[in-house]
């Protein structure tokens, strides 16, 4: 109790417990103050988060050919087959930053659905995208589209549509697009005029392979289509019979004759044979398969590597009809008539993120 | 007289001081932090577009033809006709999906080639473009492979194939 007039010697004086209080108070408010920084960063930095991740996203799609490098031959409604893709870049070749491949791109932006995905084969939209593409823990949404600089019609997309008003990340990408090779076209001769019953392709893919990946026929990653046309009646006024339809490595002397037959496969990827644009060709019926104008033959993208075929491979298709049809054999090269080469068309790919 | 008025008083003072210099110094450093990333990825943004459309333009279109940019660069060296180079590289940085909304980019630029003479001195020539002001601008580069016997300006050796190094600056207006 203080004494009026009485010297009070704690007046002024700061206590030992108040200096070492205040000394607390102070080293705590420097640590929550460096939260709080670290806190603001975070949560104000949120349109620097999403361009880093659309920016991740279009590197990932423009310069990356995704893992498998050949993705685009899953059938996905085989479960493992579909786990088995991992990445979904559209380039061409890793060599070959911003040329995508055509195939990928239309797997891509077209085989997608959000309910029934699995069942159809197609990518579930978003999960998929978002597991194989955006990455992250974050449910980002997205927006994807592509537009032929040539064909602006030519548009795909894929995503949610895009909030305008509120913040997204955003980049914008050139790319070249490659158009596979069209159909090869090779003409037969009439019976009296050729010596061999057998209509032979070549395919060296050593020799195809040796050209850049983006001016490639590439028939081990792409359909490879041959229309065989001018069949004409022999002297007797009968056109030609397909009797047999074979695929052979080569040379056949080597490898002990390793053939398999046209109709192999049942299911994708398989041989396809139409006859005059309308008969499907069948080995073994009772209907004789006659030729009046042309054959086509579409062997579905991933057939050579289904059957083991590599890069280093030589293969004869061998057709093999009941009377003479040509002169010479069949090579499946950059010369064949008619074929226009592959190309490579601009585009602009876009990325929303969100 | 000495009395135990405003001893306390003044220490909360200082602290409260001090506790509101921090809390500003926080507040301005990190909105500098900001604005300088934002910046930066505005710029990054840019730059990855130019060095797409150089890239993409010396991409020829088929196997053993010339590129554009290859074609594009001859042009301007041999007859000053920039005209080819403009409406490649325009067409591709403006052009969008136009998905979010229509729209078309405004993006400009201007192009420097750098090339040796014969007398071997770096000598430069203009590829035309828009004029720059005072824009936020990057600059992208590449060498563009020109075969020999091109026309080419008077003083470069047509001679033999050479590169040229082609600068390009670009801007948003």
């Amino acid at each position: 109790m203080r004494v009026p007039r009485k010297i009070d010697r704690e007046e002024g004086l700061l206590s030992l417990d108040f200096l070492i209080g205040f000394t607390i108070f102070l080293i705590a408010l420097i640590f929550v103050g460096v939260m709080i920084s670290g806190l603001l960063v975070h949560l104000q930095s949120r349109t620097i988060d999403y361009d880093a991740v659309a920016y991740r996203t279009s590197v990932v799609l423009v310069e990356d050919p995704g893992e498998p490098a050949n993705w685009q031959l899953a059938n996905l409604t085989y479960p493992e087959e579909r786990a088995n893709v991992k990445r979904l870049g559209l380039a061409i070749q890793k060599n070959y930053p911003g040329i995508l491949l055509q195939d990928k791109v239309e797997k891509f932006f077209n085989d997608t659905s959000s309910v029934g995905c699995l069942a159809e084969g197609k990518f579930c939209n978003p999960e998929d995208y978002r597991e194989k593409l955006i990455f992250g823990d974050y449910p980002y949404h997205f927006n994807i589209s592509l537009k032929y600089l040539d064909s602006p019609s030519h548009l795909f997309t894929v995503g949610d549509p895009v909030p305008v008003w509120s913040n997204f990340g955003y980049i914008k990408r050139i790319v070249k697009i490659q158009r596979p090779d069209s159909t090869h076209l090779y003409n037969v001769t009439p019976d009296s005029a050729s010596s061999l019953k057998t209509a032979s392709f070549r395919f060296d893919i050593a020799e195809l392979y040796a050209v850049p990946p983006p001016y490639r026929i590439d028939p081990l990653n792409q359909n490879v289509t041959i229309l065989l046309q001018d069949f004409k009646q022999n002297a007797t006024g009968a056109y030609p019979i397909i009797t047999d339809i074979q695929i052979c490595t080569y040379p056949i002397a080597l490898t002990g004759g390793g053939c398999i037959g046209a109709d192999a496969y049942e299911d994708s990827p398989r041989m396809n044979v139409t006859i005059d644009g309308i008969n499907d060709y069948k080995h073994g019926d009772l209907v004789p398969d006659t030729v009046t104008n042309d054959v086509s033959i579409n062997l579905e993208k991933g057939f050579f590597t289904r059957i083991g075929y590599d890069r280093f491979g030589t293969i004869d298709l061998i057709m093999t009809f009941d009377q003479n049809v040509t002169n010479k054999e069949f090579s499946y090269d950059y010369s064949s008539s008619a074929a226009s080469l592959p190309e490579l068309e601009s585009a602009v790919l876009e990325v929303w993120v969100w | 007289m000495v009395t135990e008025d405003a001893q306390l008083y003044t220490i909360e003072g200082i602290a409260a001081a001090f506790m509101i210099v921090v809390t500003a110094y926080l507040v301005v450093s990190t909105t500098t932090v900001l604005t300088q990333q934002d910046v930066h990825i505005i710029d990054l943004q840019l730059q990855q577009l130019g060095n797409d459309a150089l890239a993409m333009m010396d991409s020829p279109d088929s196997y053993g033809e010339n590129s554009i940019l290859t074609d594009a660069v001859i042009k301007v060296v041999s007859s000053n006709d920039s005209l080819l180079f403009r409406q490649t590289f325009l067409g591709y940085v403006n052009n969008a999906t136009n998905v979010a909304v229509p729209s078309y980019d405004r993006i400009n630029y201007s192009a420097v080639i750098y090339y040796l003479n014969t007398s071997n001195q770096i000598n430069q020539t203009l590829v035309g473009g828009g004029t720059y002001y005072r824009e936020n601008s990057v600059k992208v580069s590449r060498w563009v492979f020109l075969p020999k016997g091109s026309l080419h300006v008077t003083d470069m050796n047509n001679s033999v194939n050479r590169s040229v190094l082609l600068e390009v600056q670009l801007w948003r207006e």
